[in-house]
């Protein structure tokens, strides 16, 4: 193997690695966390099956943020709907041999990656001019919002110009890194800065706002039954509190120990 | 009669987006707490000396007893849905007063002293230090947060502003920063038995002049009994029931509909508060005793 190849092997399974743990600790960190309160935002679900359905619009639709603000959707959703079927399309990197035949009715989608790109330079756009989002963000939102573009134009480069790479290499090559039968990758540069970046996107994971991810799922406000009359709801830290009367009502003033 | 000309400002259909005036609304905050209120309530009377040590532990502890601050201090992509949501913003025209920018004064210090990011990458990040000034800006805007929620109903994951400013309000009061109003009645709530500080004679004589009041006003002998032991129903109200107006208002029907109903009920002088201010303070504990100090009333009566 050549020694590129070799430094982007390993670097695929470092990145990997951060990801995996990393994200793993956070979502371990999340679910291990008490929610004392309860907070379900309106219009609040009133039932287990409605807290299912509004997770379900909140992910597929962004339910929320179509009543906020549509420019940030429209953008918003281009770009997410546009990065799943691109992701999808990759899969026929990783799967070794001919791919089922689902797949392929996918493939005619790579138009996909002209959505991820415009949704992301509309939101780009948004953060450089709008007053209010400029004042909030730091440089990491612009460099996140950058990194991914350059991933999906290096892809669309691929894709759509004359720059081919030599994609039967490329399956070799990614599926012999979950099959751990490596091979040689191809090496025009815009397939590397394509590779080398999306390495970074997935070490940075677990540190970065991409924690929005599991974080929607762990919302309070989002994923609570609005039941607080029907079913007592309190944390077992504050349970232990109560069972070891920590609190005391006659100790009013005063400090509690 | 002819009414009265206001002034009344027109409400626009769409609301206007005000241009951002940084620092427009930079100021001390509200009067401090002394002493004598703080102590009652187990927190320091002034700022203690190694406040900065104390107030990031407290924001360790605090984020691994709620979900909502972790999760939500992680979440926040920067996606400016949430910027023209507050009130006060949009009244104050502060940036500082958008939502997000409010989290920021907590999440920037937590990414600071608690994430990879932060501690090694501050600046590209947006971290900042825990100092004298970030401190002020906690008071200041933390307290311009009427916990509303309203933000949380825009933002794509759900992001309770109002969790944060809870959080940062108990931070600072651990260290001894806190805020004179909240504290100075949560201290009255806790041993008068309401917001005001109506002790019970005080109490029983407003009840005695609403009855004859009523009694004038509607013929009905509607009464407004105060601890009466046995009764069916306890009453908690907002002590401005007692005395404001239109809020006594609502308690002159709550007297009508019972008697009406001819149910027995009653108002207890022991617990005379419904409103409970250990929420804008953010602290659980506190808001526990002021709740259970109806508990008790409820069983004494
Ligand atoms: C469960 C799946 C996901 C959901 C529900 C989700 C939802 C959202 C929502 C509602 C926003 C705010 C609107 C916007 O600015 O677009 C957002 C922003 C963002 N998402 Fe996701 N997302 C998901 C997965 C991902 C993934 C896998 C990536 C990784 C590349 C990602 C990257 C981003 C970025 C970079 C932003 C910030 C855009 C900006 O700077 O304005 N999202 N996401
Ligand atoms: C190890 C992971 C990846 C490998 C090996 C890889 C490889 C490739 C290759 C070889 C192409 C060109 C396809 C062609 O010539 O027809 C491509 C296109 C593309 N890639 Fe990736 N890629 C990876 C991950 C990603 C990720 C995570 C994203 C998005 C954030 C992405 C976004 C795109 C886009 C938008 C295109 C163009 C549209 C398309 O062909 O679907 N890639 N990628
Ligand atoms: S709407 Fe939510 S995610 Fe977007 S900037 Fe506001 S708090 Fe952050
Ligand atoms: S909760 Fe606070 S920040 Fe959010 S809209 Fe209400 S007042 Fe504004």
């Amino acid at each position: 193997m050549s020694t590129i190849s070799i430094i982007f092997t390993a670097l695929f399974y470092i990145s990997l690695f951060i990801f995996i743990v990393g994200m793993g600790r956070k979502i371990y960190q999340f679910s291990i966390t008490p929610a004392p309160l309860k907070i379900p935002t309106a219009p609040t679900p009133l039932t287990q099956t409605g807290v299912v359905f509004r997770m379900i619009r909140e992910v597929t639709l962004f339910e929320s943020l179509f009543r906020s603000n549509k420019w940030i959707w429209l953008f918003g959703f281009l770009f997410h709907f546009g990065l799943l079927l691109v992701l999808i399309r990759h899969l026929r990197y990783f799967i070794p041999g001919d791919l089922p035949e689902i797949f392929l009715l996918i493939q005619p989608f790579k138009y996909a990656a002209f959505l991820m790109v415009i949704g992301l330079s509309g939101l780009l756009v948004r953060r450089i001019f709008v007053p209010r989002i400029r004042y909030i963000s730091a440089p990491s939102d612009y460099l996140m919002l950058l990194m991914l573009l350059v991933i999906g134009i290096s892809g669309a480069v691929m894709t759509f110009t004359s720059n081919h790479t030599d994609v039967i290499m490329v399956k070799n090559f990614a599926s012999g890194l979950l099959t751990f039968d490596w091979s040689n990758l191809p090496t025009e540069t815009h397939f590397l800065v394509h590779l080398f970046l999306v390495f970074v996107l997935l070490a940075i994971f677990p540190i970065s706002k991409l924690l929005h991810v599991p974080g929607i799922f762990f919302s309070p406000t989002r994923n609570q039954v609005d039941n607080a009359r029907k079913k007592r709801h309190i944390s077992a830290w504050a349970l232990k509190q109560e069972k070891e009367h920590t609190v005391k009502l006659d100790q009013t003033l005063g400090e509690d120990k | 009669m002819a009414a009265k000309e206001f002034d009344i400002p027109k409400l626009p259909t769409y609301i206007e987006i005000p241009e951002l005036k940084p620092g427009i609304m930079q100021g001390e905050g509200p009067f401090k707490s002394i002493d004598e209120f703080q102590k009652p309530l187990g927190f320091p009377g002034e700022k203690v000396d190694n406040w900065k040590e104390v107030a990031i532990e407290k924001i360790g502890d605090l984020k691994s007893k709620y979900r909502s601050v972790q999760v939500f201090l992680d979440s926040c992509v920067k996606c400016g849905a949430c910027t023209d949501k507050c009130h006060y913003f949009l009244g104050s025209s502060d940036p500082k007063n958008m939502p997000v920018a409010r989290q920021d004064l907590f999440r920037s210090v937590y990414r600071r002293y608690f994430t990879f990011a932060g501690k090694h990458f501050p600046k590209l990040v947006g971290a900042k230090d825990l100092d004298d000034e970030m401190i002020d800006d906690w008071y200041n805007y933390f307290h311009q947060c009427s916990q509303c929620r309203r933000c949380s109903v825009f933002c794509p994951y759900g992001i309770d502003t109002a969790e944060i400013s809870m959080a940062a309000r108990e931070v600072l009061d651990t260290i001894g920063i806190g805020q004179k109003y909240c504290n100075q009645i949560l201290g009255k709530a806790l041993t008068v038995g309401n917001n005001l500080g109506l002790p019970e004679p005080a109490l029983k004589d407003t009840l005695l002049d609403l009855e004859e009041e009523v009694e004038e006003d509607f013929g009905a002998p509607v009464k407004y009994p105060l601890d009466q032991k046995g009764a069916e129903i306890l009453l908690i109200t907002p002590s401005a029931d007692f005395f404001a107006e239109p809020h006594i208002d609502g308690l002159i029907g709550y007297g009508k509909v019972f008697y009406q109903d001819g149910v027995t009920w009653t108002l207890s002088s022991y617990a005379s508060e419904g409103a409970n201010f250990g929420m804008f303070i953010g602290s659980y504990d506190i808001m526990r005793k002021a709740a259970l100090r109806i508990r008790k009333a409820a069983l004494d009566l």
